[in-house]
């Protein structure tokens, strides 16, 4: 009888320990319902005021993904980065903005968001590149939501702004799914938007992997059908550390390289009078 | 230690010296199966009330099912097939099939699944089951006529007991239901009571969360549905 009770109980944990313990952040997170993906974009897009490039038609934009600040094995590269911007400072090349594609932070806490915030306003203020973030699963872990809001520009996590031609949508995707409630405000909107569209999102719509995309196919069908009839140029990813572009009909989905674990970002250089988007890797190893 | 050994050695040579593979197939047993399902957190195909029916034809090594579902303006349909041999009487292993067409406004989906399913059932009041399987999607998009092809793993875990004659329970956890095909790693809890009025007719409840990607994040509830159902069993 004690043998069984001791087996149960190991049985239960082992469980418990393998099905809900994912990226060391513990069984705990399943039962945190504070920052659902429904609740983040209740209230619906928020469209922001923002042009960034003004009046410019021809312009190039800095795109980093999966900083992880705050991860112990690696360290992101700023320096090299703010090296390569000084570098190209005087030249046509030098980015208008720049945009973050989640897993801003490795665990989500107050002291990695401070890190990253540094290294943002840095960004701002010496290089005068604005950041507009989105929300990665590692930002969002327990109540990383409330620090994202607090730290990362422009403190929404489901937004869009137009320039003279384009327009940039910014989704939420950092719980793996997009969920009913963006998922109807997005087709509302985006049916009324009759400019090419750049789309951002840190759960890639496909990989060429058993993992790592959006897994309920239902939502990812129907966001590859939205953006086909809503002239998406290109959706931005990032969530596999890698670059992989893939055809997705008449647009298409580029995945940037992890900046913290493999030193690469990469530059969009867009030309709105022609309507096109080409996408650069660069390598600061 | 012993008790494990023997136990152990007892199945291997019941495989080895016996002939513990029975591959007849039997008068088979049907059952029709109603569920009426509502989504109390919906996702972006559930919501609401939807309705769903399902003929099982079991010829005991030779299993049939046959599914319809209805959601919004989705419908789902299902066709089933598992074979195998019954291995010393408790335990089957069966090689399975499953075609699963899904189809919505804007696109349509095919989901093909090959598997094994196995299961144990050393006594009356326990069963368990395990399925692993691959799945191979194709996903049309109508607007275009694109294709998206994506490969991806199934796995479940089902345990079920009779608690007496008239009512049963069950706990599932798998990464895919008969109508719907998640790509990994997604998992679906279930678990319900049924209670078989007579023979021939059976009353239930279910209840059941999708959890989304349980192998990158925190594992997030996408959504969360409970259903009754009426079933009917002729023998």
């Amino acid at each position: 009888m004690k043998n069984k009770k001791k087996i149960l109980i190991n049985i239960i944990f082992l469980i418990t320990f393998t099905l809900f313990n994912s990226c060391k952040y513990g069984s705990d997170n399943l039962f945190y319902t504070g920052a659902s993906v429904n609740e983040r974009t209740k209230d619906g897009i928020t469209f922001l005021e923002d042009n960034p490039v003004q009046e410019k038609l021809k312009y190039n934009v800095l795109i980093f993904s999966d900083t992880h600040f705050g991860v112990k094995t690696k360290t992101p590269p700023y320096q090299k980065l703010y090296e390569y911007l000084d570098k190209i400072k005087e030249t046509s090349d030098y980015p208008a903005f720049a945009i973050a594609l989640g897993d801003l932070t490795d665990t989500s806490s107050t002291e990695e968001f401070e890190q990253y915030d540094d290294f943002i306003q840095t960004l701002e203020n010496k290089y005068n590149l604005k950041t507009y973030n989105i929300i990665g699963n590692h930002d969002c872990y327990l109540s990383g939501w409330d620090n994202w809001k607090k730290y990362c520009s422009p403190h929404t996590s489901f937004y869009k702004f137009e320039t003279s031609n384009f327009s940039y949508y910014f989704l939420d995707t950092g719980t793996g799914t997009i969920g009913k409630n963006q998922l109807n405000h997005l087709k509302k909107v985006m049916q009324k938007d009759s400019k090419p569209k750049i789309i951002c999102s840190h759960y890639p719509l496909y990989t060429s992997t058993l993992l790592f995309c959006l897994s309920d196919t239902y939502e990812r069908n129907e966001l590859i059908s939205l953006f086909q009839k809503s002239k998406a140029k290109i959706v931005l990813s990032g969530h596999i550390h890698r670059n992989e572009t893939t055809n997705l009909g008449n647009f298409f989905q580029q995945t940037i390289t992890s900046f913290t674990y493999y030193h690469e970002f990469g530059i969009l250089k867009i030309d709105e009078k022609n309507s096109k988007v080409e996408f650069e890797k660069v390598d600061l190893k | 230690m012993k008790k494990k050994f023997l136990f152990f050695a007892f199945l291997f040579s019941g495989i080895l010296f016996a002939s513990p593979f029975d591959f007849s197939i039997k008068i088979p047993s049907v059952s029709v199966r109603n569920d009426f399902s509502y989504s109390i957190v919906n996702n972006a195909k559930f919501s609401g009330f939807y309705p769903s029916s399902r003929i099982s034809l079991d010829f005991d090594t030779l299993n049939f099912n046959l599914g319809y579902q209805l959601v919004n303006q989705n419908s789902d349909f299902t066709i089933q097939a598992a074979y195998g041999p019954k291995i010393l009487d408790i335990m089957k292993l069966q090689l399975a099939f499953t075609y699963n067409f899904l189809n919505s406004l804007t696109f349509s989906e095919n989901n093909f699944v090959f598997g094994f399913v196995f299961s144990v059932k050393p006594k009356d009041i326990f069963k368990f089951s395990m399925n692993t399987s691959f799945l191979l999607k194709d996903s049309i998009i109508k607007f275009t006529n694109f294709h998206i092809p994506n490969f991806s793993y199934e796995f479940g875990l089902y345990f079920d007991w009779a608690l007496s004659k008239a009512f049963e329970t069950f706990f599932h956890i798998e990464t895919a239901s008969f109508f719907n095909h998640y790509l990994f790693c997604s998992l679906i809890f279930s678990t319900g009571l049924k209670y078989n009025i007579i023979k021939e007719f059976s009353l239930g409840g279910t209840i059941s969360a999708t959890y989304i990607d349980f192998f990158t994040v925190s594992p997030y509830h996408s959504e969360v549905s409970v259903n009754t159902f009426i079933q009917f069993n002729i023998n």
